[in-house]
């Protein structure tokens, strides 16, 4: 099991509320977990939780057997990759330098990047098709190619887990359909890719798995060919949603019932 | 040099061999400001017999000169060029190293109160009649005690964060503000009171060779960590989150680049007196020149600082016949172009 | 019943409080008179002056100096830590230490007080209180000043702040009889490093001072004049430059600051340095060079050290008559002599 999350329970400091607990699911390479909710429900929260940005209140999560509680930020770092939701960016880095930073786990306190580093980024550009952005700053090119060039950098990390905060969020309808053909790219890839997202048209594109978090904090989770269904997902969003199956597109797809 | 979709004015960035060519050419700059400044000053010494005196340290020379034109260069002009370029450099880097880590171009040195508590210190020492040595070390401490404060804050209300630093700092400044009201307040407008103004703005004036002895290793120790850190300062510049994600260990790095930070300012303040701005717009400065990669910046702003506060020094003492506070020309250069940075940034914000 | 009594007692007490508080009447009581200050406002004292109270250090020791220090019932700490200040007058130690606080000198109530500063005066009077400012930068203004002080005390005092502006210009003219026809080129330059704390060799004072005047009396040239200097701090290099011919460090720090001088290489070459020409300056109930009485006494000294070949004078006994004059204590030879080298009556520092 490449990564695997325990009775995680997680609530904020100063407060009682648990915003979830007793979740428990496992991943293992080349699989995609999605994390479904609505907003506010604590899908961001329980990624930042594996992505080692919060401390979990209760429970464990393990990469390959190894409690993350007792494993140092840069050894996580080389086993998971983190892509926010949206990086607002303070200093013009190139696409490159921006790029190499994701080599960091691997180069020393008092180091900088060597060739090798500078390989393994331009090898990430590449892979995802955007070398020609290279030399650009990378506070010139458009929010949705940042985010490309940031899943790049999460590539040059060479990790094993790759977590994505709504990589969809900021994108226009187009980019989102790429966005997803990359993420099942990525986990095609070997990569074992966990991401947070509220379309359930999106969840069905990248099959494998789901969890499902409601506003009351619990988490249903599963193969989403079992779990999502009509009636789910109409509770889940408090309107009247059918799943629907059309051909052209050999799947299922997600369509509110209105007057 | 360009302005980006986010609002930000920050240099390009340059290839290695541009970057090398400038950073030579800047520091061929620094040597010639300083050994210009050596040579410049309102006692009249021929340009010829400055070049004779120096070469004499190293050659054997029949002295042409007078005893008092060496002393003047060696005792007066030369503590104070070297204390210029610690100052500069290490201002300079304090505040890249700060703008990076607070991922924010516009804060300076100060920004944790060590200056405020420096000035604390040392207008406690003026006012108990303390000497110039005393003053000194007051100063220094002052400034320590104050960042402590800040860092203290933090960790009291279990809040780590970036934001809490900054907040804890402003608070601090305002604490360190209140006191010096106070002490302003019970000191003797004749005497003590007009010493503490003179002092807080800023004079090279009574540096002497045996404090560099002190302060020199403490900027440049602590000069030199800093610069050791500049990858890990372009990584927190993303963010401290993101920095966190890509394995940086932020609580330590930032308390180790804050610790130099602090004793570089502290040591500069204790040295001059409070100087503003320095820290604040050389940095930009740097940035517009070789971008805002710390790799190539930090060296770039060090050298750049220093240049700068040895050009204030010489302007300070030569214009007028009473020395001008070094504030006051940091100032009148420092806001204007601050001025100037921001209208471009508020420029491309469309 | 018990309500209607409760009023009446409660009216009666407020009554009587509001009469009480119109007692402590803060105006001044019958019989005054008005003199004018430095600043020419008129000020209103009452007749008799029996408690001062004197926020400048200078005012201060002209008030020991004359003799009137037991009128003090607020002092500064400066005056306070005076060896001198307590030998002339034992009881200052227990004399408070006053500041400008309005309410605090409403309740003091002093017959009168003494200030330097214009905007203090100001708020002081506008309180209701009896404050002059008694400030001054020469000689001419120094007369003056210690005229409307003597003034303000009457009797004796009048007399001898009468007497103490007749021996500054017989000092003056004793003075200029052996100076006096020097030509302007063959005046030696006279730099003065003053040390009322350790700010280095290059704190000195403005030109337009009193230190300017007991120069040129004295037969120099004032640094400061020379450089245009209106502020108090100087440029080394401008003061290397102008080579002084002689050095006089004045204030509690000058032996601190001799010894500095003397160790720095760049003063060296220096005439004043090459010559011997470098001097401390006499510290007695004030420092001399500046705004006591005793500035007096610093004409003599002055020209006794600019042109010692030209004016000779037992500053000894110079001292010895002033004290006998002016305080109304004898001197030995060896408190005047620990006098002129800048110490306290036994030989202590001077603070």
């Amino acid at each position: 099991m490449m990564l695997e999350v325990r009775n995680l329970g997680f609530h904020y400091p100063k407060q009682e509320k648990m915003i979830f607990s007793d979740v428990s699911f496992g991943i293992e390479k080349g699989e995609i977990i999605s994390i479904l909710g609505t907003n506010g429900a604590g899908k961001s929260t329980m990624l930042n939780c594996m992505a080692n940005l919060y401390r979990p209140v209760l429970g464990d999560i393990f990469i390959e057997g190894r409690n993350m509680k007792e494993m140092r930020p840069k050894e996580i770092a080389k086993y998971i990759g983190y892509v926010p939701q949206i990086h607002n960016p303070a200093y013009a880095y190139s696409v490159l330098d921006f790029v190499v930073m994701g080599r960091t786990p691997y180069i020393g306190v008092l180091h900088t990047p060597r060739d090798e580093d500078y390989s393994v980024a331009e090898d990430a550009l590449r892979c995802i098709g955007i070398s020609h952005l290279i030399d650009k700053p990378y506070t010139e090119i458009s929010g949705g190619e940042r985010q490309m060039v940031t899943i790049a950098r999460v590539l040059a990390q060479q990790p094993d887990v790759i977590l994505l905060d709504e990589p969809t969020a900021h994108l226009d309808y187009g980019n989102q359909l790429r966005m997803t053909k990359l993420v099942r790219k990525l986990a095609d890839s070997g990569y074992a890719v966990v991401l947070t997202t509220h379309m359930p048209d999106h969840v069905i594109m990248l099959q494998d798995k789901v969890g499902i978090l409601d506003q009351q904090g619990h988490f249903t989770f599963g193969k989403t060919k079992d779990i999502l269904s009509d009636t789910l997902l109409s509770n889940l969003y408090n309107v009247d949603l059918k799943l629907i199956y059309i051909d052209e597109a050999k799947r299922d797809t997600c369509i509110s019932i209105m007057e | 040099m360009g302005s980006d979709s986010a609002g930000n004015l920050s240099g390009r960035n340059i290839s290695n061999a541009k970057y090398r060519m400038i950073f030579i050419g800047l520091v061929v700059l620094a040597v010639g400001v300083f050994f210009a400044s050596l040579a410049i000053g309102r006692y009249n010494i021929p340009f010829f017999d400055s070049v004779l005196i120096l070469l004499a340290q190293i050659f054997p020379i029949e002295p042409t000169w007078t005893q008092t034109m060496e002393a003047v260069i060696f005792n007066l002009r030369l503590p104070r060029t070297i204390a210029a370029v610690l100052i500069g450099g290490g201002l300079a880097l304090s505040g890249a190293a700060y703008q990076s880590m607070f991922k924010n171009p516009l804060v300076s040195p100060d920004l944790l109160g060590v200056s405020s508590g420096a000035c604390v210190g040392a207008s406690l020492a003026i006012l108990y009649s303390m000497g110039p040595v005393v003053i000194q070390i007051l100063a220094f401490i002052g400034g320590i005690v104050a960042v402590s404060i800040t860092v203290a804050v933090p960790r009291l209300m279990h809040n780590s964060s970036t934001l809490m630093l900054v907040l804890s700092g402003v608070i601090v400044g305002g604490l360190m503000s209140s006191i010096m009201g106070i002490i302003k307040y019970v000191a003797d407008a004749d005497t003590a009171l007009a010493e503490m103004v003179y002092w807080a703005m800023g004079s090279l004036s009574n540096v002497k060779m045996v404090d560099l002895y002190y302060i020199a290793p403490c900027i440049l120790l602590s000069g030199f960590v800093l610069v050791l850190f500049r990858y890990r300062l372009n990584v927190l510049s993303l963010g401290e989150d993101e920095a966190k994600t890509l394995g940086v260990d932020v609580r330590k790095v930032r308390g180790i680049i804050i610790v130099c930070a602090t004793l570089l300012t502290a040591s500069a303040v204790c040295l001059a007196g409070t100087i503003g701005w320095v820290g604040l717009v050389i940095p930009h400065l740097g940035r517009m020149i070789v971008g805002p990669d710390n790799r190539k910046l930090l060296p770039v702003a060090v050298v750049l600082g220093a240049i700068f506060m040895v050009v204030i020094d010489i302007t300070a003492r030569s214009l007028t016949s009473a020395e001008l506070p070094l504030s006051i020309i940091t100032g009148l250069i420092g806001a204007p172009f601050y001025f100037y940075l921001l209208i471009r940034q508020r420029m491309s914000i469309t | 019943m018990m309500k209607k009594s409760l009023l009446i007692l409660v009216s009666l007490f407020l009554i009587l409080t509001i009469s009480v508080a119109g007692c402590i009447d803060v105006s001044q009581p019958a019989a005054n008179r008005t003199i004018t200050d430095m600043n020419g406002v008129d000020v209103v004292i009452p007749a008799e002056i029996n408690t001062v109270v004197n926020l400048w250090p200078a005012s201060n020791s002209v008030m020991l100096c004359m003799g009137a220090g037991d009128k003090l019932i607020g002092t500064t700490s400066f005056t306070q830590k005076l060896y001198w200040s307590q030998k002339v007058y034992p009881g200052i130690v227990d004399v408070p230490v006053a500041t400008d606080n309005v309410e605090e000198l409403l309740v003091l109530s002093p017959d009168l007080i003494i200030t330097p500063q214009t905007a203090t005066a100001e708020k002081l009077c506008e309180a209701g209180l009896p404050a002059v400012c008694l400030m001054f930068s020469d000689y001419e203004t120094m007369k003056q000043a210690f005229t409307i002080l003597g003034e303000a005390f009457g009797g004796e005092y009048v007399e001898k702040a009468a007497k103490w502006s007749d021996l500054v210009d017989e000092n003056t003219a004793r003075v200029q009889a052996a100076v006096g026809n020097i030509p302007e080129d063959e005046k030696p330059v006279v730099y003065y490093i003053q040390g009322q704390s350790n700010q280095g060799l290059y704190a000195t004072f403005s030109a337009n001072s009193i230190m300017e005047d007991w120069t040129e009396i004295g037969g120099g040239i004032f640094a400061s004049t020379l450089l245009n200097l209106s502020g108090s701090t100087a440029s080394a290099e401008d003061v290397l430059a102008l080579n002084p011919d002689i050095v006089i460090i004045g204030g509690p720090y000058q032996h601190e600051l001799y010894e500095e001088l003397m160790a720095a290489d760049e003063w060296k070459e220096i005439n004043a340095v090459k010559n011997g020409q470098v001097y401390t300056n006499p510290n007695g109930l004030f420092p001399w060079e500046r705004f006591g009485m005793e500035s007096a006494m610093q004409i003599l000294f002055a020209a006794s050290v600019i042109h010692p070949d030209l004016f000779e004078v037992d500053m000894v006994s110079e001292v010895q008559d002033f004290y006998k004059e002016f305080v109304g204590i004898d001197l030995t030879k060896e408190e005047a002599q620990n006098m002129i080298n800048g110490y306290g009556p036994n030989g202590e520092d001077y603070t």
